[in-house]
């Protein structure tokens, strides 16, 4: 087993350490085990972006390709952008309990896959890559963190017993954190459309045209009509509590399987960056 | 009547039900798309799927989801959710400017007076001063997350005027992306234009072996051309294999190079609003035609692609007919490259000893001729004079898209992007605190405005002062 891959393991370590402190930290209502684990979620980063850096100097890019890397640079993002959430807001340590199971099943996911090294084609060399992956990565990040506070949204709300609500009851109010997660899913539609927009130049830099209905396109452009059809009903129809939650909840899954479900199951040009072939 | 039918119709176009609508049609849509194999009717593929989904294929048919993107559903779909944006935008102006103006006012207000029609009034505990309430009042938002500036004796948290304006600019970019990819589809032209090297091809429809202008194209440069100057068949830079790479130039009206440029992936050829791509690459063979006397009547390139599964490795494009001086053809000759054997299949490069296939029919079909002349070599013609093998080179496919409304449609989703990002970040709040001292004790009176991106909620501030201020269930003007 290389460097890379040990480091690898110890960060999933780390993170299914944190999952469990969040579960029982909330579940036990102990307050110092969540603020731990948002400790251990940090301390996980650590390893796993050694274990990427060692990649990237020995590959010479970055974790753009293959599934491996794709998922790997998507927890990675997710993680990060869960633990300056909760640095710059403690009273939102709880939501780790919807946001880190994520990442978990994320890493896993990428350990169990090939490792395999591909090179950077001459189709894929451009530094567009860089700036479209990048907004990709993070608007996910964006994404996975409204999943997460929709999750912890739906458990307190169907706490009829009152129990869960208690244990939850150091995060803000439902109607903020109802606010939250449309701030968030704002953020990740504005990520996502530059996403889009940089890829359509890159497109028409690569291939000569900025949209073809390829799969992938296709599929990221109804991503982002779903997240719109979200902030419609929440700015305009003013859709509130669990309903609108179930929606955030619904709508990552959906965001991930675009991002690493459609290059697999489609015939797609962009199916270099998942499988390695000639993108 | 007729501003009752308008009315009718705005109201419905800026409907909510019918936004929503529509994106959830287009989505579902794309998403059918994309499990739907695309092309024409006619193609084998279409005709494929069709031939395995027997019970979806008659409704796929019908409603055109074979060509789901340019099906007529789709881009009326298309058309009334740009019209539907246009009556929302125009509802998101009106908005924004009222909110712009009450920010400005607010920003303005003068701290001295009362706070006029307050939304909240918060009667303190008696035990404090109008200084201190409002000292407790900073520190309680402060801890929600809105930030007080003092200014005089008033509390303001007032966001620019500007950060109003992002989702009305956003939805009236959505509108002009939307027009101006419409406007791109009339004006575009695009096409594959084969070239060998050292040839040179005017940049008009018969150079084209597949083109497809938009109705309203301006009908191309007749006076511009292409010409290939040179191939690299392993071109590598920056440590990457850029495959084959063709040098290109573009020539003005004077045959004067405007530019030349290596092409490869990622480094596409722009010379105004034409973009030159070279996706792929085959073999050529020119030909020279002698007469029954031995002179050179004429020479011809032909291009030859690979192809793994032809008996050969290549496969012709188009065949040569020759006629005689009153029009009738007097043979059809088809002209293929015999590879080298590579592996289990054939190397797609010029093969160490270059030759060419030579296969001549009758007008009516019957074989005259099929053999192979080596370069410099030459064969005799049925129909008298010989012809021969001068060279085998390569050629290169170029993609020439002509699309003058992709920097508009650049500069477009920059607009939309940068409104969307005021949406997103920029806060739209009003927050004014004043204290008054009155009979009752100290009154605290709030202007607040929390529209957009604040960490709190009304309800949330509401408590927070009544708590902070000790006047839980005292009177309130809410
Ligand atoms: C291409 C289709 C559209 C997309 C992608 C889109 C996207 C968005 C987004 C991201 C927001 C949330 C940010 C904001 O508040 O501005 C939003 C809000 C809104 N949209 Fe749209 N929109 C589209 C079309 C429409 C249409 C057709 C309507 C009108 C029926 C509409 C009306 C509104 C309104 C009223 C808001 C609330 C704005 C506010 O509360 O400040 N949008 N839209």
């Amino acid at each position: 087993m290389t460097l890379e891959i040990v480091f690898m393991w110890v960060a999933l370590t780390f993170y299914v350490v944190a999952t469990g402190m969040f579960v029982f930290g909330v579940a036990l209502n102990r307050e110092v085990l969540t603020r731990r684990a948002v400790l251990v979620s940090a301390l996980g980063l650590v390893p796993q972006i050694v274990a990427l850096g060692v990649r990237w100097a020995r590959l010479g890019h970055g974790p753009y390709i293959g599934y491996y890397e794709v998922a790997n640079a998507l927890t990675l993002c997710t993680v990060a952008f869960f633990v300056i959430a909760a640095w710059r807001n403690p009273r939102l340590h709880a939501t780790g309990i919807g946001i880190m199971p994520v990442a978990v099943l994320l890493l896993g996911g990428s350990m169990l896959a090939s490792k395999a090294d591909f090179p950077i084609t001459a189709s894929l060399a451009s530094y567009w890559l860089f700036i479209h992956v990048a907004f990709a990565n993070v608007a996910f990040a964006a994404f996975a963190a409204s999943f997460g506070f929709a999750v912890v949204f739906v458990i307190r709300q169907r706490s009829t017993s009152g129990k869960w609500a208690k244990r939850l009851e150091r995060m803000p109010e439902q109607e903020v954190v109802e606010g939250l997660i449309a701030r968030l899913v704002l953020a990740g539609f504005l990520l996502w459309g530059i996403m889009i927009a940089t890829g359509a130049i890159w497109a028409n830099e690569s291939w000569g045209r900025y949209w073809s209905w390829d799969p992938i396109e296709t599929w990221s452009l109804i991503v982002w009509l779903i997240y719109a059809i979200y902030l419609h009903l929440r700015f305009m129809r003013h859709w509130k509590g669990e309903r609108l939650a179930w929606f955030a909840i619904i709508a990552m899954p959906i965001a991930l399987f675009c991002l690493v479900g459609i290059p697999t199951v489609f015939n797609t040009i962009h199916a270099g960056y998942i499988g390695g072939a000639e993108g | 009547m007729i501003g009752r039918a308008w009315r009718v119709v705005v109201g419905f176009l800026a409907s909510m039900r019918t936004a929503v609508g529509l994106l959830l049609f287009i989505g579902v849509w794309s998403m059918v798309a994309t499990v739907v194999t695309q092309g024409a009717d006619s193609s084998s593929s279409v005709i494929a799927w069709d031939a395995t989904n027997p019970s979806f294929s008659p409704v796929v048919r019908w409603l055109g989801l074979h060509q789901a993107f340019t099906a007529p559903v789709f881009w009326a779909a298309a058309l009334l959710l740009a019209m539907c944006t246009s009556a929302c935008a125009w509802r998101r102006a009106k908005v924004a400017r009222f909110r712009a103006r009450a920010l400005t006012a607010a920003a303005a207000a003068d701290p001295l007076s009362p706070i006029q029609a307050p939304d909240l009034g918060i009667v303190c505990d008696p035990a404090l001063s109008g200084q201190r309430a409002l000292e407790i009042a900073s520190g309680a938002l402060e801890r929600l997350g809105i930030r007080m500036r003092r200014r005089g004796d008033m509390l303001t948290a007032v966001s620019p005027a500007w950060s109003a304006w992002g989702s009305a600019v956003f939805h009236w970019a959505l509108v002009a992306l939307i027009a101006a990819v419409l406007v791109g589809q009339l004006v575009r032209s695009e096409g594959m234009m084969p070239v060998a090297v050292g040839q040179t091809l005017a940049d008009v429809s018969a150079s084209y072996a597949l083109s497809n202008s938009g109705p309203w194209h301006y009908g191309g440069v007749a006076t511009r051309s292409i010409r290939l100057d040179s191939f690299d068949p392993d071109y590598k830079t920056g440590g990457i294999d850029r495959g084959a790479v063709p040098t290109i130039s573009v020539l003005d009206g004077a045959g004067e190079a405007v530019v030349t440029q290596r092409i490869y992936p990622n480094h596409m050829l722009h010379t105004g609003s034409l973009a030159i791509n070279a996706p792929a690459c085959g073999l050529s063979a020119t030909l020279s035609f002698q007469d029954k006397a031995g002179a050179e009547s004429g020479r011809v390139i032909r291009l030859v692609d690979f192809s793994q599964t032809a008996t050969e490795g290549t496969s012709p494009i188009g065949l040569l007919s020759r006629r005689d001086s009153a029009g009738r053809i007097l043979m059809k000759m088809s002209v293929t490259v015999p590879l080298d054997r590579a592996g289990q299949g054939f190397g797609e490069w010029i093969p160490k000893r270059p030759s060419a296939r030579l296969h001549v029919t009758s007008a009516d079909g019957g074989l005259l001729f099929d053999g192979i002349v080596r370069k410099g070599e030459s064969v005799d013609l049925p129909e008298g004079g010989a012809v021969r093998l001068v060279d085998i080179g390569w050629f290169s496919w170029l993609s020439l898209v002509d699309d003058p409304t992709i920097p508009v449609i650049y500069a477009v989703m920059v607009v939309a992007l940068v409104g969307l990002s005021v949406t997103t970040l920029a806060r739209q709040q009003l927050v004014l605190v004043t204290a008054t001292e009155g009979s009752e004790g100290v009154r605290l009176d709030v202007a607040l405005r929390l529209w957009r991106n604040v960490p709190t909620s009304r309800g949330e501030v509401e408590r927070e002062l009544r708590r902070a201020l000790g006047s839980d269930g005292k009177g309130s003007v809410s």
